[in-house]
């Protein structure tokens, strides 16, 4: 089947199976930066925006995103740039694994709610699990992400 | 997980007919923990692009469509001030931003999942479930069903009513499933009691309610009596998330709270 999607405001066409999810494809694809995490719509590692929102692609068929929007990291590299400059300033981050869909959901809050208080950042991001930071660190590169004029 | 062919009816009528002619033919509302509940599809129905994700607002409902996700119901305008926001508060509270915009309010419903907290706000709000060939059906019906019933859900309908509604979910975390959750409304001194996860699809506390609605004023003593009935009335068990004792005491302590803040204002209580 042919998928025709919007990706980082370049047209592409993929043949996928019926079945094939979004993750696999846009992988395949390149866009390395996307991941496999539970693989089972819980942790959020594997988010893209899809028409800016979040969005999991592991659970989310290919077929679906025909004539959409998807934005992976790769697509918003200034404003990933911000937010690695406040993570490393704030020892935000460890591994990184998760780095590329917290960024995706943390512009998708800066679009929505540029001004979250930080209980409505925790709850945003509730879904999109990290290992290593405990989080605060993380809360607190995110506030000064968000506060960052444009 | 392995789908074999995709269908994307172009009509609502198309979608009933491709699941009519293959009982087997699974529908597809958000996708959310798709792979973990299914492991191999021959047909997959896609919805998509029938207008099943519009939200309208009529006079006496608002007529939620099958596919709007869990974050459309969370947002919007009239959805996040009926019965104090609690179908929208119900939304929110289910994992993070990614999920609810995939979940689909549809996918809830006909999942009849027993963790739902969408259930016990809808069960509460006294929703009507529209489909492309069944009569409506309240949920509350539709949930103790136990026959096979395949059909397209189309709409779920909430009576636009002014009233008092809380909602309230027990987790250990906030990306966790319910121990448990409950939705009360009062809508001119009628009563709806739900209670889901307990651990159990949720359910109406019908015969607690009712006898709350017969009274006029209500008192604390008379919300006591009704927590009693409901707790009398309702089952609850045990499993990994909590035991039955411990969900007990959560809904004694939970339902009273839930009550009075539907019963009286701030002072009152």
């Amino acid at each position: 089947m042919i998928v025709n999607v919007d990706v980082n405001g370049r047209l592409r066409s993929f043949d996928v199976p019926p079945g094939a999810f979004l993750l696999d494809v846009l992988r395949e694809a390149g866009y390395l930066s996307i991941r496999r995490g539970c693989d089972t719509t819980s942790c959020g590692i594997c988010t893209v925006l899809l028409d800016g929102k979040p969005v999991p692609s592991c659970s989310y068929l290919a077929i679906r995103a025909e004539g959409r929007k998807v934005t992976t990291v790769e697509g918003i590299p200034e404003e990933a740039a911000k937010l690695a400059r406040h993570f490393g300033e704030e020892g935000a981050d460890q591994c990184g694994y998760c780095n590329p869909s917290l960024a995706l959901a943390v512009y998708a809050l800066k679009q929505t709610r540029p001004k979250a208080t930080d209980e409505e950042i925790r709850l945003w991001l509730v879904g999109n699990l990290c290992r290593c930071s405990g989080y605060q660190s993380q809360l607190v590169a995110i506030k000064r992400y968000l506060e960052e004029r444009p | 997980m392995r789908i074999e062919t995709i269908l994307k009816p172009a009509s609502l009528e198309d979608a009933y007919k491709a699941i009519a002619a293959d009982k087997n033919a699974v529908m597809f509302a958000g996708g959310a923990w798709i792979k973990l509940t299914l492991k191999d599809i021959a047909t997959a129905v896609i919805l998509d692009g029938l207008g099943l994700e519009r939200i309208a607002v009529g006079d006496k409902t608002v007529e939620i469509g099958a596919l709007a996700t869990l974050n459309d119901v969370a947002t919007h305008p009239v959805l996040s001030g009926l019965y104090g926001g609690m179908i929208a508060e119900s939304c929110r509270r289910v994992m993070g931003i990614n999920v609810q915009n995939v979940a689909t309010l549809g996918g809830s419903v006909m999942g009849g999942y027993a963790f739902s907290d969408i259930l016990t706000a809808l069960l509460a709000a006294d929703a009507t479930l529209r489909f492309q060939k069944h009569e409506p059906m309240k949920l509350a019906e539709y949930l103790q069903r136990k026959v096979n019933f395949r059909d397209l859900l189309v709409a779920i309908s909430i009576p636009l009513k002014n009233g008092r509604g809380v909602f309230r979910k027990i987790a250990r975390t906030r990306l966790d499933f319910a121990i448990l959750n409950l939705a009360v409304t009062n809508v001119n001194g009628l009563y709806l009691i739900a209670v889901g996860a307990r651990p159990g699809v949720a359910r109406l506390a019908t015969l607690a309610a009712d006898r709350l609605n017969e009274i006029h004023p209500v008192s604390v003593f008379d919300i006591e009596k009704a927590v009693a009935d409901a707790l009398a009335e309702l089952d609850f068990g045990s499993n990994n998330r909590a035991a039955e004792d411990y969900r007990r005491a959560l809904a004694r302590v939970h339902l009273l709270r839930a009550l009075k803040e539907v019963t009286f204002d701030d002072r009152q209580r």
